[in-house]
């Protein structure tokens, strides 16, 4: 398991030591996998969702809910105007 | 309520409508990754610590509209990934009833805050047990109903395809009225159903088939926890109810937990990939949006959250898709296809909700490679694999500490599954 390289898929910083302690705790997960890999499965459909009758999910289209703009920044670390902002990476 | 010796509450709330309802008079925690418009929202991750919420979720709308009294937010494992509330932002949520232990988790403060009876009833979220493991615990009663009939629709979710919403209370009646006021068809939650409960289920035990979960019944090793549970038999046996043994192939029960590690982690990081820092949330400075997307995620995550992480990408990296994604996916048809075969002729099924008391905060088990205990810890996934209706209620008491019985009905059947609980309850008074 390529832990640094999974990590930056994941956009996720992780330090020495937690890489070391993944990799370590991986053994387990990776007896997990091993269990599943034993089982046969031919001919098995993936399931996803615990019932899969069909069904219409489709709805009118029109708007149901909306946030207002003050509400949408209202957790926003950076504003700037009706935007969020971003570190500049274009003429820096 | 100010009252936080259980470490239990994250924010003290004072929310309700001028409205009469079947929940009048009720006051009601809820887990903190349940937005209520005006509060803090934080799933107990450093992440979100100073996330404000700016809507309601619908479970909330429900309860509110119903006359509930909101008066807090409840601890939980971070982002509801664990079973003992360690990793909390605030730290492990302590027994009402030994301190010195777990309440366990992910719900672990709303099971905490039931337990000790400061409020009538709690929400909580159930991805793999979070609800019915707790409930064992801490004494109290924990559903997580049919998949979908409470709308998620403003949870901050961990897994889609096995998260549900439910509900903690001090007995069976109270979980009774919480689900028919929770309950109902969501525009904004695809999965909810247009399913109308049978709210009149007459249920003679003499009619009533009970299976026992063989596979995990085996996998205790406790003779203690088993002589409680054959207690409750016996009881049953006495009342005309039917009991017979079911079980499902030894090489399915073992890969439960395998199932539930795989779906769970990859489902997660698909959910999380917005806690960026970008729109809301913790956000570091960094040379490139890239940068500060990477550091702001690593110091906002806690360790378990990383490691679980980096576990849901190993298994959707390049061909793993198809070799441990897809493959988790069709073993998981399988158990539940086994599982259902062992509903044909039984009404219920019937376990110990968990393999022993709740363990001392120092003396939590790691997860382990050994079939029987990822069996016997794990077993109740079983149930958010499949969807069926779930209820833990108390069972008795080892070493004063509470023990509870986890019963399965099949899907839709809540309320006969709430009928047979509450007949359970009564003998047990």
């Amino acid at each position: 398991m390529d832990v640094k390289k999974l990590a930056n898929t994941l956009m996720l910083e992780l330090t020495e030591e937690e890489i070391s302690k993944i990799e370590e705790k991986g053994d387990t997960f990776l007896h997990l996998v091993d269990v599943l890999k034993a089982i046969d499965t031919k001919g098995v459909d993936p399931m996803t969702y615990p019932f899969e009758y069909e069904r219409s999910n489709l709805r009118e289209d029109e708007e149901s809910h909306l946030l207002e703009l003050d509400d949408v920044f209202k957790n926003a670390p950076r504003r700037k105007g009706d935007f969020f902002e971003i570190v500049q990476v274009i003429d820096k | 309520m100010n009252d936080n010796k259980y470490n239990a509450i994250v924010s003290v709330m004072d929310c309700r409508k001028e409205v009469e309802g079947p929940l009048s008079g009720w006051e009601i925690a809820i887990k903190d990754n349940i937005n209520v418009k005006g509060y803090k929202t934080t799933a107990s991750s450093k992440m979100l610590e100073n996330y404000e919420s700016v809507y309601n979720a619908t479970v909330v709308d429900k309860l509110l509209n119903a006359g509930a009294h909101l008066v807090a937010k409840t601890s939980m494992d971070e982002l509801g990934m664990g079973g003992y509330n360690l990793t909390a932002l605030t730290g492990p949520v302590l027994n009402p009833h030994d301190i010195q232990r777990t309440s366990g988790g992910s719900s672990g403060g709303s099971a905490a805050l039931v337990a000790a009876k400061q409020v009538r009833a709690a929400i909580g979220t159930d991805t793999g047990d979070s609800i019915r493991k707790p409930a064992s615990y801490c004494g109290v009663v924990g559903l997580k109903p049919t998949y979908g009939l409470i709308s998620r629709y403003g949870v901050i979710p961990y897994a889609g395809s096995l998260d549900h919403v439910g509900v903690f209370t001090q007995n069976v009646a109270d979980a009774k009225v919480l689900l028919e006021s929770l309950s109902g068809k969501d525009e904004k939650d695809m999965t909810t159903h247009d399913v109308a409960l049978n709210l009149k289920e007459e249920l003679n035990l003499e009619d009533v088939t009970v299976g026992v979960f063989k596979n995990v019944v085996e996998a205790i090793d406790d003779e203690r926890v088993l002589a409680v549970f054959n207690h409750q038999l016996n009881k049953l046996k006495t009342s005309g109810v039917k009991i017979i043994e079911k079980s499902m192939p030894e090489e399915l029960a073992g890969a439960i937990y395998a199932v539930y590690a795989v779906i769970s982690n990859a489902e997660a990081i698909t959910h999380h990939a917005n806690l960026d820092g970008v729109r809301f949330g913790l956000s570091v400075e960094g040379d490139s949006l890239e940068d500060s997307m990477k550091k702001s995620r690593g110091a906002g995550f806690g360790f378990q959250v990383k490691e679980r992480f980096i576990y849901g990408a190993y298994a959707l990296d390049g061909e793993n898709q198809l070799e441990i994604y897809d493959q988790a996916r069709k073993v998981r048809r399988l158990i539940v296809e086994s599982y259902a075969d062992m509903f044909d002729d039984v009404d219920f099924m019937l376990v110990p909700a968990t393999a022993g008391v709740a363990p001392k905060l120092e003396e939590i088990p790691e997860t382990s490679k050994n079939e029987d205990h990822l069996i016997r810890e794990n077993h109740m996934v079983v149930n958010n694999f499949s969807g069926y209706p779930s209820i833990t209620i108390p069972m008795g008491e080892l070493n004063h500490m509470p023990l509870g019985i986890n019963i399965t009905a099949k899907p839709f059947e809540d309320i006969k599954l709430l009928e047979f609980a509450s007949k359970l309850e009564e003998g047990e008074k």
